[in-house]
């Protein structure tokens, strides 16, 4: 049998919605602000319906469209006068508003029609019937109405099953801007509400309010310069309007500090009288909170003590006071009704959803009412929409904002739309539709934009299965701007494999202007004394290709002389690349290590080349050249080994001509040169592909396989190395696709990298290095006796299976190896690692 | 995101408000390293004074002072908005705390 499990707590300032689950609460929130409760607050703002947050910005300043506080008119003939639209609305039509949002709020279940609402125990039977009604108006088939301070009762009864729960309680309700206290009478098996009492202008808001006025104005006035303050306060000037906002939200943040800390630390920026803004920061004690707020809580006080003489009731036929209310919070409220009762207080539950809890425990076990006819008003309601509505927006912008037209046709009248963006930081609230509407939609920047439109009828219920999604991109995408002809990159070491490589700063088809900033480490130390430099190489071309066989378009070079200080292996280099709409490109480094920073500025028609840098390219592509070879020496490929040779040729012709052009006047020979250089490496990454690519391929795929194992061999291993695994795996598809055997290399050796890290990790591995460095290592120690034990001692622990004292043992070997073993990075490199 | 880090990003507005005031600069780079970092891991942090207000910005909490007029701006913020990267796409974290006032 189904129970109606949803419940209600449509309140004078927030309202709330819950459901019962199994005997567990869940209180839903907001999908707008992520916040449990909906202020109680409706607008009309134009041709829009703002309700809660939005709507209660605009309470004070549009009170002839923003209306608040309309649960005191339910049941009264008093209507409201909407000065946009020229019409009344009823306190039961607002309500109505509020309930129909707050169904929103559950988005896993769109079939909600049956509900237990709560209503303040002074609620007669025309205001409970108002109730009502404003439940059916919103879709409810069946209303349930439950007092409030019964659900306060329930979700305190229900969180402690041990309590004996017979006798009288008392319901303190203390909310933000109301205040109720009822006794409840509680039996075998029946909860009744005996008597209350209530002030509807009493609440949280007070006492915020209370202490900008009594604690944090009085200061602010009494420092020196600032007394000008007393006069704007009394001519209310928007200065002092302004002021006035910025201490209400401290004054809500000193609340809830000293509800937990005696001290809580006020820090306030503000103009002084000169105009000239100064710092403020000083201490709020509770006991200056609760000095400020003492009347308020001493008047809630009279009013219990009312509600107990009215009735005849000593203190100590309480048996449980309950607290319902976020301002109970306040450790003077707390304490004052525990000096007052002497009764238990209890606080278990969160004070501030305790009746929405309390009455989904109730909704949990109300048996609903057996319905028929619902699958027939869905099908009669998607019949009804019988409406066309097209979408035209720009898919790309720049603007901060974008226009989006709706073209509605069909059946379309009195009908509703929402355009809500996916993060809901941007709603359009209720808007009706017509042949032509429009809509300015808010774009976060630089992101693509995503938004939902929905559609509603008259009645304000959605209109399912017609919504519809679009997407705007900001910023990067400027439909009329160039797309980059070539991948842009930064060349960096990869030391591992002797070699520098590419990383990609801005991808083909990318769209100018382009700007990045980048965070690296330097991969070797750089004496202020010595020829080292540092080497900033902006290249463009392939991003999977050797480095070689692109063209470099920006080149800073930081020789050692121009340092300041040594820089050390490790420490931070911060590099901006920019990329003008007309190509010009801006590099600047700056060395934290240092403080200094070096920029320029590189047009696409003068190029820098470092011949240190060239020299040393030079260099690393004859070994490349030279090892193919000697691997095509054998074989009778007569025509590729013809290829090699004249690269060969070539590369040592160009090496020759280095050799001159540090002092050469002519200043055009080391961008010819490059561009020599360029070729030949262009021409060996064919050549090599060609050969080379398939094999590379599976090399790959086979180093992958090996990951995959280990990671299944060694599921507790640390993520990062899944993370990396996932890193380098996912330029996978690329990689295949591509004829470059270099891009499909440095996969594989990063992936070799990777296992190699595991196994030592994992300890898979060590027993085969500690086998490498017992045997072929054993003839260059340099201190061989001392290696001799160590090998002994090795052996032992990899027969006990002691992996990290093998670990530490080979550590030690490898600092008894001589220098040139222990090093064996050939390449200069960039620096950059 | 959890409430500590939301804490240190606005702590972290605050000081940068502070200093921009002051004209300090010296630690400019600290906070555009700090920013990078929120933003390489998903965390944009909006500062929307000088935008437009309207109606439709659920993301911001505003105050307004003065008169409404036609073009409201925001004149001051209390809090940033902060916008974080969630497995369903951009999600709001935190709506901005504003001062709103007619243009």
């Amino acid at each position: 049998m189904r129970t109606i499990n949803y419940a209600i707590d449509l309140g004078t300032t927030n309202s709330l919605i819950s459901r019962s689950e199994n005997g567990e609460v869940r209180v839903f929130k907001n999908p707008f602000g992520q916040r449990e409760e909906l202020p109680s607050v409706v607008g009309f703002r134009g041709e829009r319906i703002l309700i809660g947050d939005k709507a209660l910005e605009y309470l004070e300043k549009d009170p002839g469209n923003v209306f608040g506080g309309f649960k005191r008119k339910m049941g009264t003939d008093e209507n409201f006068w909407i000065e946009s639209q020229a019409r009344t609305i009823s306190a039961i039509e607002l309500s109505t508003i509020v309930l129909k949002e707050l169904k929103n709020f559950v988005q896993d279940d769109k079939s909600i029609n049956q509900v237990v609402i709560t209503i303040p125990a002074s609620f007669d039977t025309v205001q409970s019937n108002a109730t009502k009604k404003a439940g059916h108006d919103s879709g409810f088939t069946n209303v349930v109405l439950l007092q409030e301070p019964i659900a306060a009762c329930l979700a305190f009864a229900n969180t402690h099953k041990d309590v004996d729960k017979k006798g009288k309680w008392l319901v303190y309700d203390l909310g933000g801007g109301t205040f109720d206290v009822a006794i409840v009478s509680i039996g075998e098996e029946e909860l009744k509400v005996i008597d209350h009492k209530g002030d509807n202008y009493l609440g949280g808001m007070d006492f915020d309010n209370a202490i900008v006025e009594k604690i944090l104005l009085p200061k602010i006035i009494s420092i020196e310069g600032c007394s000008g303050w007393q006069a704007k306060s009394e001519q209310k000037t928007s200065d002092f309007q302004k002021l006035y906002f910025i201490l209400l939200n401290k004054a809500e943040s000193i609340k809830k500090e000293l509800s937990g800390s005696p001290v809580a630390m006020l820090d306030l920026t503000i103009l002084n009288d000169n105009g000239e803004e100064i710092d403020l920061y000083f201490d709020v004690t509770r006991d200056q909170f609760n000095e400020v707020i003492t009347d308020k809580v001493n008047y809630s006080m009279s009013l219990v003590d009312d509600l107990l003489k009215v009735n005849d009731l000593s203190i100590k036929d309480i048996e449980q006071v309950v607290l319902v209310g976020g301002s109970t919070l306040v450790p003077l409220v707390k304490q004052s009704i525990e000096n007052k009762l002497g009764a238990s207080v209890n606080q278990s539950v969160d004070p501030t959803n305790a009746v929405v809890v309390g009455a989904a425990h109730y909704a949990g076990t109300k048996i609903a009412i057996a319905e028929k006819s619902s699958e027939i008003n869905t099908t009669s309601e998607i019949e009804k929409s019988s409406f066309n509505v097209e979408l035209s927006y720009l898919k790309a912008t720049r603007e901060i904002c974008e226009m989006v037209l709706l073209k509605f046709s069909g059946e379309f009248n009195g009908m509703n739309y929402r355009i809500v963006r996916s993060d809901k930081g941007f709603d359009s609230g209720l808007k009706s539709a017509g042949p032509k509407s429009m809509e300015m939609v808010n774009l976060i920047p630089n992101v693509a934009n995503h938004f939902e439109v929905l559609f509603f009828n008259a009645d304000q219920s959605p209109i399912e299965g017609h919504s519809k999604e679009m997407m705007i991109v900001h910023g990067q995408y400027n439909v009329d701007g160039q797309p980059l002809p070539n991948d842009i990159c930064l060349e960096i070491d990869d030391f591992d494999y002797d070699r520098t490589k590419l990383e990609t700063i801005f991808k083909k088809n990318d769209i100018l202007p382009l700007k990045k900033r980048l965070y690296r480490e330097l991969s070797k130390t750089i004496l202020k004394s010595g020829s080292d430099s540092l080497i900033i190489n902006v290249v463009e071309g392939n991003g999977n290709s050797s480095p070689s066989s692109n063209q470099v378009i920006g080149c800073i070079e930081v020789k050692s002389e121009e340092l300041d200080f040594d820089l050390i292996k490790g420490t931070e280099v911060e590099i901006d690349i920019e990329v003008s709409e007309s190509r010009d490109l801006t590099v600047s480094v700056f060395l934290s290590m240092t403080d200094q920073e070096f920029k320029e500025v590189f047009s696409p028609t003068s190029r820098n080349v470092s011949i240190s840098r060239l020299k040393e390219e030079v260099q690393l592509l004859s070994r490349k050249v030279e090892s193919e070879f000697r691997s095509l020496e054998s074989t009778e490929n007569y025509e590729q080994l013809q290829k090699v040779v004249d690269m060969r040729d070539e590369l040592s012709e160009i090496s020759e001509q280095l050799k001159t052009a540090e002092n050469s006047m002519n200043s055009d020979l080391k961008y010819h040169l490059e561009e020599r250089k360029r070729k030949v490496a262009q021409k060996y990454d064919t050549l090599e592909s060609a050969g080379k690519g398939s094999v590379e391929k599976s090399r790959y795929l086979e180093e992958k396989q090996y990951t995959l194992e280990l990671f299944e061999k060694h599921p507790d291993i640390d993520r990062r190395f899944r993370s990396k695994f996932d890193q380098i795996t996912s330029t996978e598809e690329d990689m295949m696709k591509s004829d470059m055997a270099h891009f499909a290399r440095v996969k594989a050796d990063e992936l070799s990298t990777l296992n190699h890290d595991i196994g030592w990790e994992s300890g898979e591995n060590v027993a085969n290095i500690f086998f490498y460095y017992k045997h072929v290592y054993l003839e260059k120690y340099l201190d061989r006796k001392k290696a001799e034990k160590l090998i002994e001692a090795g052996d032992e622990a990899i027969d006990k299976d002691r992996m990290s004292e093998v670990k530490s043992i080979l550590h030690q070997l490898h600092g008894l190896l001589p220098k040139e073993e222990k090093e064996k990075v050939t390449i200069q490199g960039t620096g950059l690692g | 995101m959890d409430k500590l880090t939301l804490i240190l990003i606005n702590q972290l507005f605050e000081i940068e408000r502070k200093l921009v005031t002051k004209q300090v600069n010296a630690v400019d780079r600290n906070f555009e390293r700090v920013k990078h970092d929120l933003q390489e891991s998903g965390i944009k942090v909006i500062d929307p004074t000088g935008e437009k207000y309207e109606d439709t910005r659920t993301d911001c909490q505003a105050s307004i002072v003065g008169d409404l007029g036609k073009n409201m701006v925001i004149t001051r913020t209390m809090k940033p908005i902060v916008i974080s990267n969630g497995p369903n796409g951009m999600e709001l974290v935190q709506r901005g705390t504003v001062i709103v006032e007619k243009a």
